[in-house]
């Protein structure tokens, strides 16, 4: 047995110490930056919706922040709807994609290497990290700062290497300057793939080196449409799907988030948000969801599952809109997220009967996903 | 109080409790980062409270209970491992501490009321308000957070003062 006293102990000596803090004063003031841009950029776009939408009687699409700004007058041939996804790797390369998505402006995904991911110290190895990945549809993307750059060759294909373009924040990448290799793929779909590290000041040809090798697997052989653990039989007001974000790498518990309606945020990205309505599958094995469901009281079933509504502000969603809810379903081995930023314009009985109409397949194995709304 | 004076004053603390909170420095930084970048944008509000530091660790532990948040943090592997960090935490010898270990396998509602209650010495009602939850479930929470570190509550004041 232990005492308090060692508690105490052990607490203290475990609590970080001054060095931990280094440098989070300026990454919170970039990511202050970074909302203040996304709330300037929303704010505008409601308005330009608002005043157009009165000029023309028409829904008008929300704009964008891209890492460069899209050309001034380009014609968009159909390439992709937003629930469908074409970036692969090339079958034997030793870099996988562990996340992937995209909305109706293009894709992202995350590359890394098989052999850090089976490693119980990646990166110890000193083998090529992997990178991130944007891929534009076509006539969404101005290449003209990245041709400034130096012209490579990758697979074949003429690429430019540049050391100058700004990429927004992602899920796993802060707001920066990045290394960045791209190039046009003959669908028109531009490509960049780039590298957050902060090591690459000074070691440019390497990183070139590490980003051509990246690219020279990347293949985007058609799209397809993509599979999610969940599939809806109805949604409100019939939006449609305008962004997925899935992991589905065996070895790698899978999940998967669906954005339905515009987004009135950047997006492209994972960190992307604002849709009228979010769906997050996740597997069940969180070791706190026991606790969490006991806080939220005695279920209701629907279909045979327990089902909580959950106005905010709540424990489950601290940080999103308080005027919102969220709707848990626990089924199977997933729990399943059911998000609306205002109950008001989407409630509680647009959500259960979202939930009645749910089929759910596997949150532990991502063969059988099926597209998240049925055909 | 100025934001950059309160930064100044209290990330270092704040950012012990998150690494307390999450035990993992990295997810630590990005937690205290994210709530610090938030608290800058209404800082006009909280900046005029009588205690600020009380309300941005709320926004803390929010932020680390929030379940959809850790959705959101991709566990995949780093670009880099960087040297630096991992000299930081292999250096220090206790990193096997078995109570440790222990309290990193905690519910987060347990290990947050146990970080609150002995290391940030806030009261049960205290603690209660930062999680949004009755006191007598704060006491439950860390009743089974101490079962669970095997923390003997003898000498029976003690014992009193944790369990009532």
């Amino acid at each position: 047995m232990n005492t308090l006293e060692e508690l105490r102990l052990t607490l203290e000596r475990h609590a970080g110490g001054p060095e931990d803090s280094v440098g989070i004063a300026q990454g919170a003031e970039v990511r202050a930056g970074s909302i203040r841009r996304r709330r300037r950029v929303a704010g505008s776009a409601v308005a330009a919706v608002l005043v157009v939408a009165a000029a023309v009687g028409v829904p008008v699409a929300v704009g964008r922040k891209s890492s460069e700004p899209p050309p001034a007058s380009v014609v968009k041939p159909h390439y992709r709807d937003a629930s469908q996804l074409s970036v692969a790797m090339v079958a034997g390369s030793q870099f996988v994609l562990t996340n992937r998505g995209g909305d109706g402006v293009g894709q992202f995904a995350t590359i890394r290497n098989v052999g850090d991911i089976r490693s119980p110290r990646p990166g110890e190895a000193g083998l090529n990290g992997g990178a991130e990945l944007l891929a534009y549809n076509p006539g969404e993307y101005d290449p003209a700062r990245l041709k400034q750059g130096e012209q490579v060759t990758v697979a074949g294909h003429p690429a430019w290497f540049s050391t100058a373009l700004t990429f927004t924040a992602s899920n796993v990448v802060p707001e920066g300057v990045y290394p960045a290799v791209g190039w046009e793929e003959s669908s028109g779909v531009w490509v960049l793939v780039y590298t957050s590290d902060d090591g690459w000041w000074g070691h440019e040809a390497e990183k070139k080196a590490e980003l051509s090798e990246v690219a020279g697997d990347v293949r985007l052989p058609g799209v397809q449409d993509v599979g999610t653990p969940v599939q809806f039989g109805w949604v409100p007001q019939g939006l449609p799907v305008s962004y997925v974000s899935i992991r589905d790498l065996p070895g790698i518990d899978p999940d998967a988030r669906i954005g339905f309606g515009k987004s009135v945020y950047p997006t492209m990205q994972d960190l992307a948000s604002g849709w009228a309505l979010s769906v997050t599958a996740t597997p069940d094995t969180n070791r706190d969801w026991p606790t969490v469901k006991a806080d939220l009281g005695a279920p209701e079933t629907i279909g045979g599952r327990n089902v909580w509504y959950v106005p905010r502000p709540s424990p489950l969603n601290s940080s999103g809109s308080p005027t919102g809810a969220d709707l848990v379903v626990e089924t199977g081995n997933c729990l399943v997220y059911l998000s609306v930023p205002e109950r008001d314009v989407i409630g509680e009985q647009d959500l259960k009967r979202m939930a009645t109409e749910m089929t759910v397949g596997s949150c532990t194995d991502a063969k059988g996903w099926k597209p998240p709304v049925k055909g | 109080m100025r934001f950059e004076e309160f930064v100044s004053a209290r990330l270092a603390a704040l950012m012990r409790y998150a690494v307390l909170l999450s035990g993992e420095r990295e997810y630590a930084r990005d937690i205290v980062q994210e709530v610090l970048a938030r608290a800058m944008l209404k800082w006009h509000r909280i900046g005029a409270m009588e205690e600020p530091y009380g309300y941005v660790r709320r926004m803390v532990t929010n932020e680390f209970l929030s379940l959809l948040r850790r959705r959101r943090r991709v566990v995949t592997v780093p670009l880099e491992w960087a040297g630096e960090q991992r000299l930081t935490v292999e250096a220090r010898p206790e990193a096997d501490d078995e109570m440790w270990q222990v309290l990193g396998t905690l519910p987060r509602q347990q290990r947050a009321v146990i970080v609150l209650r002995y290391y940030e010495g806030l009261t049960d009602p205290e603690i209660a308000e930062v999680l949004r939850c009755r006191p007598a479930t704060v006491r439950a929470y860390a009743s089974r957070a101490l079962s669970a570190l095997r923390v003997e509550l003898a000498p029976a004041g003690e014992r009193k003062e944790v369990l009532s």
